[in-house]
């Protein structure tokens, strides 16, 4: 281990944790009824075993009625009969000798996303009736009064403001679900006063009017987080670890609560009430997902910002999280005295072993989370990851083990999927070649990394060319894979994984004004001063973004109203993007069809079918991918043990290519 | 595109009891040269804590 400070014990409260990298609360859509599942249990196990001084279970949910569901398949800690699952997740924990805790919360407003509002008992609770929830936002762009807006069009759940005696309920909510922690064996717990909760709802002037005790003055405010402190202190004794976690900033501006604000008004009380740590996120579910789990569009490390201030205020150790992807900067942070300890949570789904490296000296071998939100995608928050296949399906997925008989595999193509496909192989045993048309390796990741505002994948497609020259694939650079070139290796299997090309299915796509997104990002391809990107998704909001940077006057067109998001979820939500769009100056026109593409510029439609034109230097054109499958139709009938993996099956997004890449690696 | 400073908006911290970004950097990239800070673009790894925490916004991705 090294001598750095990162790696010198720290006690919270009166329990000691072995070094200061732990793992985050994070929610995880991987239970059945409020309990585990076999697979929960074993992705916890994959975090306790990655060297971490501590695992935080995510939220679980302190409230059994449908006031306290968010997630409906989230973890709960409402009643005496969860005990038996939450003992055999401390167990998994404690068995690794890493410290076991458990995150519980209220979540207030948030219940609303999957309950009717027909029956007002059924609303959920808020500190005010003030502020509904944004449930399951569908967000558009509308042109109202000469200006475009996004707006979202699916209407918000009301809340209700909760009563002095559902307060008192409140309280003992959170006492019981400390006291069932606890029993069930956990060293600590996380109490959530942050993001998706009611007592942050109470802290914030945002969410709370109240003319009670509850309400107005910081005091008052502050009262329930403290009551609930002091009452669980009481309950669980002195010795019990309770670490706190608070938004220190909202992302609201002077609505919500600021950084100022936490420094000045929450930490103090907080560490009067009687705390042993406090525990920093930032942001609120409905309003600001992005500031709760920043994009790559942020800085690693961007709450480091707030932890070091906190830090000044007070005497009790400061977690923090927010893209500590970063082992040199996570070094580096504790050392500088900008945080006590450093959390986890995306790092760990991306290189389950991340800490155990740092621990080792290998900051280089870290496959680090490059924060594309993969894991809070549509499917669920169950954290499948895009660059690691095997986090959440440590069930399902077959090991990496030796192959019982080597053999001579040909993989064609050096995207995300052949690499990944390359180096499971590689490990296993097998002969590998991989080959590759371009002169440098990284495929379609190639072109997003070339974007500014997505230039994190490359760290993805370095790891991956670190991990096959480690493993001594063989590597052929400017190799066109051919039929012939096929017959004279003689391989024994081939994967192919040759990608998608550019769609051009536009009249008039074929103008010289039309140029390719990918060329202008990867060849730097000129462009006149006027520009209009027709695209679809949102990485060509991005290129749109990116070229107004560069002092282009870009024009944004797209057929439909709203964006096509892919998979990738909240953090990059349209308002964020849209915000960005209107920073720059670029002029979006949605909801409008491309008529022809002309000599010098782009015939539009809107909506009511009236054209007009619009002038251009350029043409950047963006519309969708098609599968390459030259090759797989000429090796069909010829090789005997033919794969094909990644965006030749189909276009789809990268956790697809490299999810197929580690599991044809794995059966082959 | 690795980190690059801006001259003349770069004041070297002076009067503060360090450089911010030299202090932050993770991959020891930054230097100071007679007054200025200044990124070695082969050490820079992109991570923009120096964007974040330089107190005149001097740093920007090239």
């Amino acid at each position: 281990m090294g001598t750095e400070k990162v790696f010198t014990p720290i006690d919270i409260g009166s329990m000691t944790l072995k070094h200061r990298v732990v793992m985050a609360p994070t929610i995880h859509e991987m239970c059945y009824g409020g309990h585990p599942t076999e697979a929960y249990l074993a992705i916890t196990d994959t975090y306790a075993r990655s060297g971490v001084s501590m695992v935080c279970v995510g939220g679980a949910t302190i409230d059994p009625g449908p006031t306290g569901d968010v997630f409906p398949n989230a973890l709960s800690i409402a009643s005496d009969e969860c005990i038996f699952g939450l003992q055999r997740l401390a167990e998994v924990i404690k068995a690794q000798e890493a410290k076991a805790c458990q995150q519980l919360y209220h979540p207030g407003r948030s219940a609303a996303r999957y309950w009717a509002q027909s029956n007002p008992e059924m609303l959920p609770w808020g500190a005010s009736a003030k502020v509904p929830f944004m449930a399951a936002p569908k967000w558009e762009f509308t042109k109202k009064d000469g200006k475009w807006q996004v707006v979202n069009v699916m209407p918000p759940a009301p809340v209700r403001e909760i009563s002095a005696e559902e307060i008192e309920r409140l309280v003992q909510m959170h006492v019981l679900a400390v006291l069932r922690a606890k029993k069930a064996g956990f060293d600590a717990v996380n109490i959530h006063f942050a993001n998706v909760t009611l007592v942050m709802d109470f802290i914030s002037p945002y969410t709370n009017v109240r003319t009670d005790g509850y309400g107005g003055s910081w005091e008052n405010r502050m009262r329930l987080p403290c009551e609930i402190i002091q009452a669980t202190r009481a309950a669980v004794g002195k010795e019990y670890p309770l670490i706190v976690r608070i938004a220190a900033d909202q992302g609201l501006g002077e609505a919500g609560i600021q950084l100022q604000d936490t420094l000045l008004h929450v930490v103090p009380r907080l560490e009067e009430a009687g705390v042993d740590a406090i525990d920093l996120s930032a942001g609120v579910l409905d309003h600001t997902p992005n500031k709760i789990i920043p994009p790559m569009y942020d800085a690693r490390g961007c709450y480091l910002i707030h932890s070091e201030a906190v830090k000044k205020v007070t005497k009790l150790p400061v977690i923090v999280a927010g893209r500590l992807c970063d082992p040199r900067m996570i070094t580096k942070a504790v050392e500088n005295n900008r945080c006590d300890v450093a959390a986890l949570s995306r790092p760990l789904m991306a290189d389950p072993l991340m800490p155990k490296k740092m621990i080792t000296g290998r900051p280089d071998d870290v496959r680090m989370c490059v924060a594309c939100g993969y894991c809070m995608s549509e499917a669920g928050w169950t954290k499948y990851c895009a660059i690691n296949a095997e986090s959440a399906r440590e069930t399902s997925l077959p090991k990496i083990e030796t192959a019982g008989r080597p053999r001579k595999v040909l993989v064609v193509g050096g995207g995300p999927g052949g690499m990944e496909a390359a180096r499971v192989l590689r490990e296993r045993g097998h002969d590998v070649t991989l080959c590759e048309k371009e002169a440098q390796l990284g495929g379609a990741l190639r072109i997003a990394a070339a974007a500014p505002l997505s230039r994190e994948w490359r760290t993805f497609t370095r790891w991956h060319m670190r991990e096959i020259d480690r493993l001594g694939v063989n590597v052929r650079l400017e190799t066109e894979v051919t039929k012939e070139l096929v017959a004279s290796l003689a391989p024994d299997t081939v994967v192919v994984a040759t990608g998608s090309v550019p769609g051009r299915d536009v009249p008039g796509a074929d103008q010289p004004i039309v140029v390719m997104e990918e060329d202008v990002l990867l060849k730097g391809t000129a462009i006149g001063k006027k520009v209009v990107v027709i695209g679809g998704a949102f990485w060509d909001v991005e290129t749109a973004i990116n070229l107004a940077d560069r002092g282009k006057d870009v024009t944004f067109v797209r057929e439909a109203a709203s964006i096509s998001m892919d998979r990738l979820s909240p953090i990059r939500a349209l308002p964020i993007l849209f915000g960005m769009l209107q920073s720059k100056h670029v002029k979006p026109l949605f909801s409008t069809k491309i008529v022809m593409i002309e000599r010098n510029g782009v015939r539009i439609a809107d909506s009511a079918g009236n054209t007009s034109f619009l002038e251009a230097d350029a043409v950047v054109l963006s519309t969708g991918r098609v599968a390459n499958r030259k090759l797989i139709d000429e090796l069909r009938g010829v090789v005997a043990d033919l794969h094909e993996i990644g965006d030749c099956v189909k276009p789809r997004c990268v956790a697809d290519a490299v999810y197929g890449g580690r599991l044809v690696g794995a059966r082959i | 595109m690795p980190a690059v400073v801006n001259k003349g908006i770069c004041n070297g911290c002076l009067g503060l009891e360090r450089q911010e970004c030299i202090f932050n950097c993770p991959y020891d990239a930054i230097v100071l040269v007679e007054g200025k800070a200044v990124v070695d673009k082969e050490k820079c790894d992109e991570c923009r804590i120096c964007i974040e925490v330089c107190p005149v916004k001097a740093i920007v991705l090239e």
